[in-house]
């Protein structure tokens, strides 16, 4: 590391340390939804991906409908919620059509969805045709903050961390604090036993999947504002966003945080210095020496079994 | 309150409960004794429907209950405190119970169900998974509870629960029929327990019921026969 000063070097760790908040906040958003699926209910969804590039394409067709009536510096809040609606929608005719046959068969699920996610990026690029797209940016999300001269921190950057906050804060709320939080942990739980208390265990389930689709959705709406998207966008960030929920520990919505937090940092900061291959094949040795010693993931959930 | 008429229940192709008939009337306590693997488990999932008949009628008042699922037959009037407690590990005591309002729409969780449990009150805060077996029953009880039962189904409350707490729980038992207009469907193995709450003793041996009697005539000996391996 010679050839920086101190200070620049203090300089890169702050802005690349953004960098990797940026990257930090995508996954989480990506794998909140993920943790729901697949810690909560146990459903492989290979097609979470999808889910997330619905999003970022129902914010690409809004804001080109905005962009014909000058409009492109409201629409984008608009998009978020759109986005969710959009692809929970999807999500709640996945669960009827494909997932709820499968619950006792975890491993096919993988295969179902899998296929689901081929289908998905075929109708994409059917669709939208195979060149990536980018949604106007409003006004408001370009450009830069500079706190000194030396660092740079994007705007975009900071929105979606905010964005990240909110949304985790709320499905924090909504699965500790909220009745049906209550019923939807039950259900994961012992689904057998959960109707047998008088929960009505399949809208549960649909709503449960739909809610983590949704997640996705603005996962991917978050995701157009720092990066263009494409019919394999999705497909891109499965496997970083799977490592993230299982290194954290499938159960646990906190081992998720740390979890993302953990690896975008460090994958973004050895960026800088080295390869973006020799980062992440660091970061995915890492990930693995962790899990061999802890199975279960970093954080989980110590009862009587 | 209950009927129960010619119900046959299978796994796949192999018939395990027989054309069993029961009926039991509002207040009263039942007993169903047997053996491991002579139907008493199954027999009760299927009351609560987590199996389904394949043949025979299930009723509450009057009412088939046969074709529906779980969730609606507790709203009906059925609930359930499975063998091995079934208790939601990782959820709170408290989340525990509230589990079981769901199909009243109460929002609080009644103060007597403290008043029978006061240990659930004292724990209210940990997780289900971390309390022993007895208080773990005492939770099932009593998120069987809050869902306000006609019919009160325990199969096995005693297995693996030292003696102290089985009196206490049979205590519990008799407490819940003095308070409550209901009637309690018990499976069990251990006669002095079923003696101190049962109205009526019926034997069940390879999906039959094969026996039946009230309290005041069972023959312990007799009974002791079909459970003792």
């Amino acid at each position: 590391m010679e050839g920086y000063t101190a200070s620049e070097l203090m300089s890169i760790v702050a802005m690349q340390g953004f960098a990797g908040i940026s990257l930090f906040s995508v996954l989480l958003l990506m794998a909140l939804g993920l943790a729901i699926i697949f810690g909560q209910m146990g459903v492989i969804n290979m097609a979470h991906g999808e889910f997330m590039t619905i999003g970022a394409y129902t914010t690409f067709l809004l804001s080109s409908m905005a962009g014909e009536f000058g409009l492109v510096d409201y629409y984008f809040p608009v998009a978020i919620i759109v986005s969710f609606l959009v692809a929970f929608g999807v999500g709640y005719l996945t669960e009827w059509a494909l997932i709820r046959h499968l619950y006792a068969r975890p491993l096919d699920t993988l295969l179902a969805t899998w296929g689901l996610s081929l289908m998905l990026q075929q109708i994409f690029r059917t669709v939208f045709g195979a060149r990536e797209v980018s949604p106007a940016m409003p006004g408001w999300l370009q450009g830069s903050w500079q706190p000194t001269d030396a660092i740079d921190i994007p705007i975009n950057g900071l929105f979606v961390l905010g964005l990240t906050v909110l949304l985790t804060t709320a499905v924090l709320y909504y699965l500790y604090k909220s009745r049906s939080g209550v019923k939807m942990r039950a259900t994961t739980q012992n689904r057998m036993m959960a109707g047998a208390v008088g929960i009505n265990t399949k809208r549960v389930d649909r709503f449960t999947f739909a809610l983590g689709c949704g997640i996705a959705g603005v996962a991917g709406a978050a995701f157009t504002t720092i990066a263009s998207t494409g019919p394999t966008t999705g497909s891109l960030y499965i496997v970083d966003t799977f490592m993230v929920v299982v290194f954290g520990g499938a159960a646990s919505l906190f081992g998720t945080i740390a979890s993302a937090f953990a690896i975008a940092e460090a994958q973004s900061i050895m960026e800088f210095f080295m390869s973006g291959s020799m980062a992440k094949v660091l970061t995915l040795l890492f990930v693995v020496g962790v899990l061999m010693i802890r199975p279960e993931g970093l954080f989980s959930v110590k009862v009587r079994k | 309150m209950l009927q129960v008429s010619d119900l046959k229940v299978s796994y796949g192709q192999s018939e395990v409960i027989h054309g069993i008939a029961l009926e039991v009337e509002m207040n009263e306590t039942v007993a169903v004794m047997g053996r491991n693997g002579m139907g008493k488990t199954t027999l009760f999932k299927s009351l609560i429907g987590a199996l389904s008949a394949s043949a025979g009628d299930i009723s509450l008042d009057g009412k088939s209950v046969t074709s529906m699922e779980s969730y609606d037959r507790v709203k009906h009037g059925i609930a359930y405190v499975p063998q091995g407690r079934m208790i939601f590990p990782t959820l709170t005591v408290e989340e525990n119970i509230r589990t079981g309002l769901s199909s009243t729409g109460k929002r609080n969780i009644p103060e007597d169900i403290f008043a029978l449990f006061p240990v659930l009150w004292d724990m209210r805060k940990r997780k289900g998974g971390n309390l022993s077996g007895g208080q773990q029953q005492q939770l099932a009880i009593a998120r069987a509870l809050v869902t306000d039962p006609k019919v009160l189904l325990l199969d096995e409350p005693t297995e693996g629960i030292q003696p102290s707490i089985i009196k206490d729980i049979a205590n519990v038992l008799n407490e819940i029929r003095k308070l409550r207009e209901i009637s309690i469907i018990v499976s069990e193995q251990v006669l002095s327990f079923t003696m101190a709450i049962a109205d009526r003793i019926i034997v069940i041996e390879k999906g039959n019921f094969i026996r039946e009697d009230r309290r005041e005539e069972v023959d312990e000996a007799q009974i002791s026969k079909y459970l003792s391996v």
